[in-house]
This record gives C-alpha cells, sequence and structure tokens, in this order.
C-alpha cells in the first residue's frame, strides 16, 4: 500500500535466506539472469533503504541501487561461495550510495509514523525525562546530525535490524569495530537527544 | 547549565531506537529487478559494447558520439547534456554551474598500486609510453577496472608522474608538475565531467589526429579495481589515442605545451 508516496506496507527488512541465496548466487554466477533478479527483488527494499540513508534523495538511492546490483552481478566471480549474499550486495550499495552522495544539493529527512495509542503512561524517572520530552523527531534530528559513520552504524543496527556481523560485512570492518563505533555512536546521540530535548523544554517556557 | 537535561541511560537510548525502528516511514521501494536484468542481459549479449558505466547517475547517460564528432560538438553552445567518448575516456558536458564538486586531488591510494616502470609493464602486460619531453617519470602506479564478467575484461591502467619544475609548475594539490594516465583499449572506464559555464574545452591535434583539450576544475570518475572513485581534477588536461591506448595528460600547461609533450611520447620498450 502506498501512502503519499511512502511505502506503509514494507516496513520490516527483508531478512537474509542464506541457503536459498548461495544458490541463487552460485546460479547467477553461472549466467542466470533469471536468478539472481530474484535476488534482486528479495533485497532491494533493504538495498534501498541503505542507499537512500547515505544519499537522502529518492532519486539517486534508486539510481545508486540499481547500478550496484548491476556492478554486484558483474562481481559474483568474485563473492566468496557460501558467504552471506545480503551484506556483501549492501557493501556495494553503500559505496555506489555514497560515491553519488556528494551531488545531492538537498537531503530529504527520515520521516516517522505517529505512535501507537496507549504507549507512555507510566509517570517518566528522571533520568527519562530527556526521552520523554523528546519524541520521535527529536531522535531522527538528533541522529541526522551524527557524522555519517556513526549514523549509519546505528542504523543498520537499530532501523535495519541487521545483526552486528551483517553490520560488520556490510560497513567492511571487523565486528569489534562495529561494537567500538556503535558504542560511541550512542554516547553521542544520547548527548545530542539531552541537548535537543533541553533547547525544547526552555522554548516551551 | 541547570536546564541541561542528563542524556537518557543507554537502556532508554537502546529502547527509543527499538521503537523508532517500527516507526520509520521509509520512502516507497522502487522495484529496479527487471531493469537489472535488463541491463545484465544487455551488457552480457553486446560482447562489443562499450562497458557498463557501473556508477554514473542512470539519467546521464543519454547519448554517445563517437570521437568523430568531438570536433564538430567541442566550442559549440551547448543547451543539452552531451557525452563524448574518447577510447577509455568519455568526456561529458553539463549546462549550467557545477554544484558539488569532489574536494580530493587524487592521492597515491586512489592511482592503484606504486610500482617500479619495470614492474608496471610486467603487471599491465605493455610498456608504458614515456613523453620524452618530460624525462624519466619520478614515481609510476599500475591499477586495473574491471569491466565486465570474463576474466579478460579487465582494463589495465599505467600512471606515471613527474615532480613539478620551473619549466612544468606544480598541479595546485599535488606534488607533481605532470601526470599521466595510460589505459589499454577501448572500454570506458574514465569519465570526465565538465560543465558549460566554467570550463573550456575543444578540439587539438595530436599527431595528426583529433584529440580533446579542457581547462578548469571539473570531475574525473574513475573505475579503480571494481570501486569507482571521484577526484577533483585542478589542471589542464589533454586526452588522446595512440596505438590502441587512450592518454590523459595532467599539467597546469597551455595546450601548445601540452601537446608539444603528447607528441613526444614513445613506448618505453626498454626501461631498465
Amino acid at each position: 500500500m502506498v501512502y503519499d508516496g511512502r511505502d506503509v506496507s514494507d516496513q520490516r527488512p527483508v531478512q537474509g535466506r542464506p541457503s536459498e541465496d548461495a544458490e541463487l548466487a552460485a546460479r547467477a554466477r553461472d549466467g542466470d539472469v533469471g536468478a539472481f533478479e530474484e535476488l534482486v527483488t528479495r533485497y532491494q527494499a533493504v538495498a534501498f533503504r541503505v542507499a537512500w540513508l547515505v544519499v537522502r534523495d529518492r532519486g539517486e538511492a534508486e539510481d545508486a541501487v540499481q547500478d550496484a546490483f548491476v556492478k554486484a552481478y558483474f562481481a559474483l566471480p568474485r563473492f566468496r561461495p557460501g558467504a552471506p549474499f545480503r551484506p556483501w550486495v549492501l557493501r556495494i550499495v553503500a559505496n555506489e550510495a555514497r560515491n553519488r552522495g556528494r551531488s545531492v544539493r538537498r537531503r530529504e529527512s527520515l520521516a516517522v509514523r505517529a505512535a501507537a495509542i496507549g504507549s507512555g503512561d507510566a509517570a517518566p524517572a528522571p533520568e527519562a525525562a530527556a526521552l520523554e520530552r523528546a519524541d520521535a523527531e527529536v531522535l531522527v534530528a538528533a541522529l541526522d546530525r551524527l557524522p555519517e559513520r556513526d549514523r549509519m552504524v546505528v542504523a543498520y543496527r537499530y532501523l535495519l535490524e541487521m545483526s552486528e556481523s551483517e553490520t560488520a560485512e556490510a560497513l567492511d570492518v571487523a565486528p569489534g569495530t562495529v561494537k567500538s563505533r556503535l558504542s560511541r555512536a550512542l554516547v553521542r546521540l544520547r548527548t545530542e537527544v539531552a541537548s535537543a530535548a533541553t533547547v525544547v523544554e526552555v522554548e516551551s517556557r | 547549565m541547570s536546564d541541561r537535561m542528563r542524556p537518557p541511560t543507554e537502556e532508554q537510548m537502546d529502547a527509543a531506537l527499538a521503537e523508532l525502528a517500527g516507526r520509520v516511514d521509509w520512502p516507497r521501494t522502487p522495484d529496479v529487478a527487471t531493469a537489472v536484468g535488463t541491463t545484465i542481459r544487455a551488457f552480457e549479449g553486446s560482447p562489443s559494447m562499450v562497458a557498463p558505466r557501473l556508477s554514473l547517475p542512470s539519467r546521464r547517460r543519454t547519448l554517445l558520439v563517437i570521437a568523430a564528432a568531438l570536433l564538430a560538438l567541442a566550442g559549440a553552445a551547448l543547451a543539452a547534456r552531451v557525452v563524448i567518448e574518447l577510447g577509455a575516456v568519455a568526456v561529458e558536458v553539463l549546462p549550467g554551474r557545477p554544484t558539488a564538486l569532489p574536494t580530493n586531488v587524487a592521492t597515491s591510494a586512489d592511482l592503484g598500486r606504486e610500482v617500479s616502470l619495470n614492474d608496471a609493464a610486467a603487471i599491465a602486460g605493455f610498456p608504458a609510453a614515456l613523453p620524452a619531453a618530460l624525462g624519466p617519470p619520478d614515481r609510476t602506479w599500475v591499477d586495473d577496472a574491471q569491466v565486465g564478467v570474463a576474466p579478460d575484461q579487465v582494463v589495465r591502467r599505467i600512471v606515471n608522474a613527474w615532480p613539478a619544475t620551473a619549466d612544468v609548475p606544480v598541479l595546485p594539490g599535488t606534488e607533481a608538475g605532470a601526470v599521466l594516465m595510460q589505459f589499454e583499449g577501448e572500454w570506458e572506464v574514465a569519465s570526465k565531467e565538465l560543465f558549460a559555464e566554467t570550463n573550456r574545452y575543444g578540439e587539438a591535434i595530436v599527431e595528426g589526429r583529433p584529440a580533446f583539450w579542457t581547462t578548469g576544475e571539473h570531475e574525473l570518475v574513475l573505475i579503480a579495481g571494481d570501486e569507482l572513485i571521484q577526484l577533483l581534477v585542478t589542471g589542464n588536461v589533454l586526452i588522446w589515442q595512440d596505438a590502441g591506448f587512450t592518454f590523459r595528460l595532467e599539467t597546469t600547461l597551455g595546450r601548445h605545451e601540452a601537446v608539444r609533450i603528447a607528441e613526444s611520447v614513445t613506448p618505453a620498450i626498454d626501461v631498465g
């Protein structure tokens, strides 16, 4: 279902199916373009989100995804048989998007839907005050202010719900680097949120 | 100070992000599977086709013009985007002003693996062609561009650099006075992005053959391995073809001097 240009029916990232992926990748490597198209269909949603998170422009993200998949097909001879396909292709997508991102003039913002009714009934603890005041938009804005490497590791782990090892593969870093980078990013994010919530608090007085 | 909130705890942030994941209103995912399949089949079905311009914006893939059209196009008033192909190098001239040039001038890592001249010839499978007017280069790199699925669909590139001298002034942002790229074959592995309002470009003649000349900062997009890199070009560039190779010479010199250097190029059969 599409509403106002946004996809509201496909909010969950596609999960990997490694054994099927391996078979499709092997067939594609042998020249079966149809098998590769199936892999594209399977992963284009998460690929598009990765690209969009980098370039923040739908047109550029679409181009990046399309070209990245073509590039991935021709790189299949160098794809290690049995390795997970999804993070491998997402790395290509992210690189492709990064190469294009510099030319984007006006970046689109991450949008959030309204929260579910009935949440947040409990009285907030003092330490939770910042987050209670800071709604999702504040959190998104804080996320946007992070440097790209921090923003992407948070987005991969939380927004795209990728595992630590998948994130490491997609970012082309060691799993330990994902841990440390995420840890630093979350500290920065917490500080940003507190800052933004302070501004909201002062302005609302 | 006293108005400053305490940052949320790790657990609170973790919960907030987890909740956010379910609320993100992602832009609609386009269906690219068919387009990807069509593109792949087109390239596989046309072995003589120009290599896929894997990372250039598809909206810019508007027109391919053979080298013969170069002279007719050069200097013309451009109302539309134009793509020119000269061997391994494509040139795009875009109307308007540049909005976002890359800021990085080529570094050693961008140019490939630094090797000796002899090693470059051994790795690339052809000797470096060197301009006698510049003497021996002080640095050499070799790299390749994967342009297709077959093992032989690799384009080798040798890059030589010469130090700046009184006669060959330094290229802004580099330590070199001249950089010569030598691409094997016809596969398109590099693209120059020019802008009609800020770049000057036109024809040149090297050894009686048409060449392309440009001045002004612009962008160079290179396929390096299976990656694509975008570089800021700060010098004047002469592009020409000879003996199955495409050459790209970057200096701060004028057209006449650049052509003189180009015409002094000879294959370095014995560089030992």
